[in-house]
């Protein structure tokens, strides 16, 4: 059962299975197991699945069936879907504000320092979605060279555990903007704030697919995604020990990885470049000309 | 494939009072049906010969308005090779020369996919009479299975008129089957109900009756464009009848569940089924087919995660 939060007392006190976010459904963890998540003193605060492998292939394959229809959508779309993401949290933001203060013993400035960063994160990267442009490159023949943008495909995250809002936030709305479908796992102390998202993208017109969202142990779940056949790119953020796991099981499929150990000051403004490159990859367009 | 030829369904005079009085309780049926997905199925080593079982029941279909001789061929081509050799390799199943159990097309590609398959032992199996709405003129329909049988289709999947069933003109119906297979000839015949549109699990099997008292080889739910094509539950009713008919009889008639049939753990229902309540003697080809597209890639992919441990990708399997 959800142990009484400010943030949920208001609710009867029923067993309620905690869910993962699968294909835009809250799908029970295959294996019917959940993982307890307390403050930092030790206190109870609620639950969230235990998902397994089994969990990140059905969110994979929710991830495949959408990311079709989302890299094709139109930029303007994909951005409008982000501002209404960012619009439908900064109408909950006090009780979000609340979620991280008490998960992560934040003072409540800081954890409404985060939600605000959050919800100007989604309007940043709903802003770019429609000006990461490509470029046209002068070649050495008479002709130039379309670069093209595109997304990859369907990319893994294991989201930093630091910042638990706002890390998840950074790390998937570059991709989600760049027509990506987006297999995340939260951060593993720390993953009421990403439980509580599911009910704002279901109500912001995400599409099936394009997000989900599978709690449970990050390292040995990034690893799964790693070795997955059908994941075009890992982003791992944690520990050296979990960097390297990811990055030796995606050597057997050459995907793409972007990893990093060690904690991220995700206040601070980041490099959005940097992020939508890791998002995208180039396509170009050779165009000789004739005489 | 241990199990000896089988005589073909010679069909029975029509016995109005016997197909009256067939009943089915849908509530029964469908909690039934229901608890067979959700059982423990095979797992490990056990499901992966399952799967290979899976690929020699299939006829793997293309049957769209876009088809061309290109697709015909290159379905064709995967007909004979259902695998990658290196999952084959690796499963140690070189000596089964595995193939899929038949390929199945529209008349217009019958020539095509039958010289695509030269020498492989592959049947041709042609939807020949109307396909999908079977409406067309009687005479041409049954001109348009004579046809596919000329060009080398062994198999004929006909299409029953919904009307009859509907209306339950089970005479019409039965006159309409006799014909077909008439002109079918040494073809088999796989009678398509189109459940879909036959409202009730009743009307379901009583045309399953009927089809098999007319002569019918195999008994089919679906063209793949009803609305609603192969169910657990209907299928359910369907392989009730043919055990019925079965034990009436003594002769064995055929089961093909087709349309939207699209994960290897679908298959893997399927195979269930047929075994609880035919047993395994409907488990070879000519007693059981898949009519399938998608699901040939899906068991290749359950395949590979068994040979590797790791979850595969569609794209990595050459395409049907």
């Amino acid at each position: 059962m959800v142990a009484a939060t400010p943030v949920m007392e208001a609710l009867p006190a029923i067993d309620r299975t905690p869910k993962l976010f699968i294909g835009g459904k809250q799908a029970r963890p295959d294996a019917g197991y959940v993982r307890v998540i307390v403050d930092p003193k030790g206190r109870r605060l609620g639950e969230v699945g235990e998902g397994n492998r089994k969990d990140l292939r059905n969110a994979v394959e929710a991830a495949r069936a959408a990311v079709g229809g989302w890299s094709r959508a139109t930029a303007h779309l994909r951005a409008q879907i982000l501002y209404y993401v960012a619009e439908n949290l900064s109408a909950r933001r006090d009780e979000f504000a609340t979620r991280v203060r008490l998960m992560t013993g934040a003072t409540a400035a800081a954890a409404r320092a985060e939600v605000e960063t959050s919800i100007d994160r989604l309007f940043t990267y709903g802003a770019w979605a429609d000006k990461w442009d490509g470029a046209v490159h002068h070649v050495p023949i008479r002709g130039i060279a379309i670069a093209m943008p595109e997304a990859i495909g369907v990319v893994g995250v294991a989201a930093p555990d630091e910042a638990p809002l706002l890390g998840l936030i950074s790390t998937i709305a570059p991709l989600i903007a760049t027509g990506n479908a987006v297999v995340a796992i939260p951060s593993e102390p720390h993953p009421l704030a990403a439980t509580d998202l599911y009910t704002i993208f279901e109500s912001s017109d995400v599409p099936a697919g394009v997000v989900n969202l599978v709690t449970g142990a990050k390292d040995a779940l990034a690893t799964v995604l790693a070795a997955h056949d059908d994941v075009e790119s890992v982003w791992y953020w944690g520990t050296a020990a979990g960097r390297a796991a990811v990055e030796s099981a995606s050597a057997g499929n050459l995907k793409r990885t972007w990893c990093h150990a060690g904690p991220v000051d995700w206040t601070a403004a980041p490099d959005a470049r940097a992020f939508l490159r890791e998002a995208t990859h180039v396509k170009n367009i050779w165009v000789p000309y004739g005489e | 494939m241990s199990a000896g030829p089988l005589p073909r369904n010679p069909g029975q005079p029509l016995d109005l009072e016997v197909v009256r009085g067939i009943r089915v309780n849908r509530s029964a049926a469908e909690r039934r049906a229901a608890t067979i997905p959700t059982r423990r199925t095979v797992k490990k080593q056990w499901q992966a010969a399952w799967l290979l079982k899976g690929i020699a029941l299939m006829d793997l279909t293309t049957l769209s308005g876009d088809d061309t001789a290109g697709n015909v061929r290159r379905l064709c081509a995967k007909a004979r090779h259902p695998l990658r050799d290196d999952l084959t390799r690796a499963l140690g199943v070189e000596s089964l020369g595995l193939t899929v159990g038949a390929v199945c097309v529209y008349h217009r590609w019958v020539e095509t996919a039958v010289r695509a398959l030269e020498g492989s032992g592959i049947p041709v199996a042609a939807v020949s009479t109307g396909f999908p709405a079977g409406l067309s003129p009687f005479a041409q329909r049954l001109e348009e299975i004579r046809a596919s049988v000329a060009a080398g289709a062994r198999e004929i999947d006909i299409v029953i008129t919904r009307a009859h069933v509907l209306t339950g003109d089970w005479t019409a119906l039965y006159d309409e089957v006799r014909a077909f297979r008439e002109a079918c000839g040494d073809a088999h015949l796989k009678a398509i109900l189109a459940t879909g549109e036959l409202a009730t699990l009743t009307n379901v099997a009583r045309a399953s009756w009927v089809a098999m008292q007319a002569g019918a080889d195999f008994i089919k739910t679906s063209t793949g464009k009803e609305g609603v094509n192969a169910t657990l539950p209907v299928s359910l009713v369907m392989v009730r009848q043919i055990r019925a008919y079965h034990a009436a009889t003594g002769v064995h008639v055929g089961y093909k569940p087709a349309g939207g049939i699209r994960t290897a753990k679908q298959a893997l229902d399927y195979l269930l089924l047929m075994k609880e309540e035919l047993g395994g003697r409907w488990l070879h080809p000519d007693l059981f087919r898949f009519g399938a597209s998608a699901l040939l890639t899906d068991i290749e992919r359950q395949l590979e995660h068994f040979v590797t441990g790791r979850y595969a990708a569609a794209h990595r399997h050459p395409m049907p």
